[in-house]
């Protein structure tokens, strides 16, 4: 089966601008759990419990529109935690328009309608909470980091200025600043900013954007130098850090891979090695780049008598970053005790090129060249 | 309306999947535009999935080709455009687990050839000439059997011969495969990262009268110590120095700029890795992102070639604009393109004229890699569908007309894209390969509403002038710069010819070429409405 079309444009543009937020329909209902079977056992206990505390406020005759609100709210946070924005969005909707007073819901509904990339009506959702929380400085950034990512650069600077006047060392506000410069063509000003910026962060994006600016005026020794500094890696990277308690909460709600990886090592704390195990494979499963999850797993799997799993376990890591130096020195104390002379060479060898401090390699080299001379 | 019959084009992809959410399933496949038999239309061939896991997975449907049977007398469009499976008669037996399609004349007979690439062994088929290809992969060296996304053919080396680059992947298999979850602890398909990266490949032509083959040179010029997930890529001169440079796109890895330098003593050529230097390697605060799809072209119209890849839901798309030296600046947001692409994951992608008025217009086919919880609760069998978008580029700001092309629209798993001139009239078309879906092609009805002029530019030898730059010079107008090239978007092949788009005005001064051996030429008198054959070193010639 093929389909074709014919696309001819049509030149009346339905309006999609959506600067306000929408209010509630008739039909709004809230969000049903839908694979509940496949979710982590802790998870979907998050769900129910949020959705059993809701059914019930929604059932109760004597419930404050702020009771309601904070239900709708709560469990609005879990689907943002999981990244189920588009429910997370309608939740925070009905919790803002049940207790406007209440910056957080319009706060929270700010942040999930920027994740999907609706940012006017994540610029609504952000003012409406600004106006009950004035001179917020998170707020201001997000407002901003809007502004630029619409191309609006006078709002945005206007926020980022706002910013700093609540919090001087807000480095995203300064970040966001030397963007502005940066997009209006004027380097030398982003310079200024972003080296301000710099003071108070190391963040890669600081460094990075810099960089950038000093290639444009010219300087490109400095440029290089920054670039030298600039951590490229995926994952972890280190980034301009913005204090927003509220976000941080939904972080906490996530039963990830951190919460596993967490749980594991409380579990090796009390010595319950089969559940330290299980819960570091659930963090791996979640994120394979766990890479301290996966060498602890491979010293439970030792401790729990299965070598060949902790050797296998420990090659991963090795080959997933070959320069995660404890790895290298778990491996080739392991394969000593199995006699691989060979190879606990080179993982030795690997470790202390890596960590030529490391007195456990040069000790282990020292002991396989004592029992096997040459 | 569904007039598959009519067209002639049936073919429904399947990505083999059994449930176990293999990694490889949710990658998709291209769409090569060749003119294979040399009659002056577009033919199609469209790369298939396959099975995956145990036989009884079943067997199925290998890749397609379809002959283009345009007749520009037909009374209507469905009379004019009509395609015809020659698949079997072809000889081609594309039954590999199917990615893409790069399209060459690897031993410049003026037949274009097809290489395909695969999750598992690739395959070259030479052209006969005749309506038939032959197999010759082993015997001319250019087997792969890592995990190859999208190849190009690209004369790294000026001697005119074409090289062949190989964009490799991860090293998942079959038995590597591991069980991943999502934030929420249900089973989803796994991330690149899961996987150790590979590294790409070059294979430089070293064929002769006596046979072809090439050589692998990927050690000797330094990639196989730049690993990294690829899976898209594009040719073009980022520098104006006339060496062919190689842009490659890597999935949460900064992406690759191999520029070439030219020849070394060995008589090698000389490529060194410059993404980061040239500010195209991550995104304008230094964070690599999951790049798929690339595209390369003129979109501010100053003169030089930009690029343009797609992302990840939760990152925007980038355009990275060219300064003419071949240093890049960051300029999504103010070309217009960031806020649509946030939540969107794109993957093929497309800078086309499309409604002929000079400037580069934007597709981009979109669908997710991860499991969407709605969709995946609705029973549908891939839950990751997406809709397609279009920019109409308004003087170097883009604006969505999604909506005014509904076609585009709809919700698919939309991977592979390719453009070309189906149906000879002067516009870009689009065809779009979907995962588990059925192919789609839409056909452009505006662009022929503005004056066009459509050049196909062939060597001295006869070979399509993959790389040759053609300026268009007008009276009172900016001057139009346009690129042959098949390379780019995602695992596909697209249509080589030039097409300027005029806008009202159909007067040519002249059309300027510089070959891709660095010579220039310039003509004259060329009339817009048509198509022109430009041979290097000869008069145009009405085609």
């Amino acid at each position: 089966m093929t389909r074709w079309f014919i696309f001819g444009l049509v030149l009346v543009l339905s309006a999609c601008a959506d600067s306000t937020i929408i209010p509630l329909d008739r039909e709004f209902s809230v969000p049903t759990l839908s694979n509940e079977s496949s979710l982590d056992p802790l998870v979907r206990e998050q769900y129910r419990e949020r959705h059993r505390i809701l059914d019930q406020v929604l059932a109760s005759e004597r419930v404050s529109d702020a009771d309601k609100a904070q239900a709708y709210g709560q469990l609005g946070k879990i689907y943002h935690a999981y990244q189920r924005r588009d429910e997370a969005r309608s939740l925070y909707r009905a919790a803002h328009l049940m207790d406007p007073g209440e910056a957080r819901w319009a706060h929270l509904l700010g942040a999930a309608e920027r994740a999907v990339g609706r940012l006017p009506a994540s610029d609504a959702a952000f003012a409406a909470a600004l106006k009950l929380r004035p001179g917020d400085a998170a707020l201001h950034v997000y407002l901003g980091q809007n502004g630029l990512d619409q191309g609006q650069l006078e709002d945005a600077r206007g926020h980022f200025e706002a910013a700093l006047l609540t919090d001087p060392r807000c480095a995203r506000a300064r970040l966001g600043l030397g963007r502005v410069a940066m997009a209006e063509g004027r380097f030398e000003a982003a310079i200024e900013q972003l080296e301000m910026a710099r003071d108070e962060s190391q963040g890669s994006e600081i460094l990075y954007l810099l960089s950038t600016a000093y290639r444009q005026v010219g300087q490109g020794e400095t440029a290089a130098s920054l670039l030298d500094l600039v951590d490229t890696s995926y994952l972890r990277r280190s980034s301009v850090k913005l204090r927003d308690p509220l976000l941080a909460e939904i972080q906490g709600l996530r039963r990830d891979a951190n919460h596993y990886e967490h749980e594991g090592l409380k579990a090796i704390g009390r010595g319950d090695l089969r559940q330290a195990a299980s819960d570091l494979r659930r963090a791996i499963a979640m994120n394979s780049e766990r890479l301290e999850a996966r060498h602890n797993l491979a010293l439970v799997l030792v401790r729990l008598g299965r070598r060949d799993q902790a050797i296998e376990e420990l090659r991963q890591v090795v080959k997933i970053d070959p320069g995660f130096a404890p790895s290298h020195l778990s491996l080739a104390r392991f394969l000593h005790q199995e006699g691989e002379l060979e190879k606990a060479e080179a993982h030795y060898r690997q470790a202390l090129t890596l960590d030529p401090d490391s007195t456990e390699a040069q000790q282990g080299l020292a002991e396989l060249f004592a029992k096997a001379p040459r | 309306m569904d007039r598959t019959a009519e067209l002639g084009l049936a073919f429904t992809h399947r990505n083999g999947m059994t449930g176990e959410l293999f990694f490889s399933e949710m990658v998709g496949s291209g769409i090569a535009l060749l003119d294979y038999d040399n009659d002056g239309d577009l033919d199609l061939y469209v790369v298939q999935g396959g099975a995956l896991g145990s036989p009884s997975a079943g067997t199925l449907a290998t890749d397609r080709l379809f002959r283009n049977d345009l007749d520009p007398t037909g009374a209507d469009r469905v009379e004019r455009l009509h395609f015809t499976d020659v698949t079997a008669e072809s000889g081609i037996v594309g039954d590999g687990y199917g990615m893409g399609a790069a399209v060459g004349d690897v031993n410049n007979d003026g037949w274009p050839d097809l290489y395909l690439t695969c999750f598992g062994g690739n395959q070259l088929w030479l052209n006969q000439g005749d309506g038939t290809f032959s197999n010759v992969t082993a015997e001319s060296g250019a087997d792969d059997d890592r995990w190859t996304t999208s190849a190009t053919f690209v004369d790294l080396d000026r001697d005119g011969r074409l090289d062949l680059y190989l964009v490799n992947y991860t090293d998942f298999s079959l038995t590597n495969h591991r069980s991943c979850v999502g934030s929420d602890g249900a089973p989803d398909y796994c991330g690149p990262r899961t996987y150790r990266p590979e590294a790409d490949r070059l294979l430089l032509n070293r064929g002769d009268a006596v046979g072809l083959r090439f050589l692998d040179v990927s050690e000797a010029l330094g990639l196989n110590a730049a690993e990294g997930p690829g899976l898209g890529v594009v040719v073009l001169d980022v520098d104006a120095d006339g060496w062919q440079d190689v842009y490659v796109t890597n999935d949460q890895e900064p992406n690759h700029l191999w520029m070439s330098r030219g020849l070394g003593d060995d008589g090698l050529p000389i490529l060194e890795e410059e993404g980061l230097v040239r500010g195209v390697a991550v995104d304008s605060l230094g964070r690599p992102q999951a790049s798929m799809g690339v595209e390369a072209g003129d979109v501010d119209g100053d003169g030089d070639t930009d690029l343009f890849m797609t992302h990840l839901q939760g990152e925007t798309n980038t355009l990275y604009t060219n300064d003419g030296q071949g240093m890049f600046l960051e300029r999504t947001t103010r070309a217009g393109l960031a806020v649509d692409s946030i939540a969107m994951t794109g993957f093929g992608t497309a800078l086309f004229d499309l409604d002929n008025d000079g400037w580069l217009d934007l597709a981009a086919v979109n669908g997710e890699v991860r499991i969407i919880a709605a969709q995946r609760a609705a029973g549908l069998d891939l839950p990751l569908r997406q809709p397609n978008q279009l920019f109409r580029n308004l003087g170097g700001v883009f604006s969505n007309w999604t909506a005014a092309a509904p076609a585009l629209g709809r919700e698919a798993v939309s991977r592979g894209l390719a453009v070309g001139d189906l149906d000879n009239d002067g516009d870009s078309d689009l065809v779009v390969s979907n995962n588990n879906g059925p192919l789609e092609v839409l056909i452009n009805e505006v662009g022929s509403r503005a004056h066009w002029l459509g050049l196909r530019l062939v060597t001295r030898e006869g070979r399509t002038a993959l790389g040759a730059e053609v300026r268009l010079y007008r009276q009172g107008q900016p001057v139009l710069l346009r690129t042959v090239r098949r390379s780019g978007s995602y695992l596909s092949s697209s249509d080589p010819r030039v097409l300027f788009g005029l806008g009202d005005h159909d007067a040519i001064d002249r059309v300027e070429v510089r070959w891709p051996d660095g010579e220039r030429e310039s003509y004259t008198q060329l009339v817009a409405g048509q198509y022109h054959e430009l041979k290097q070193g000869a008069q145009a010639s009405s085609r």
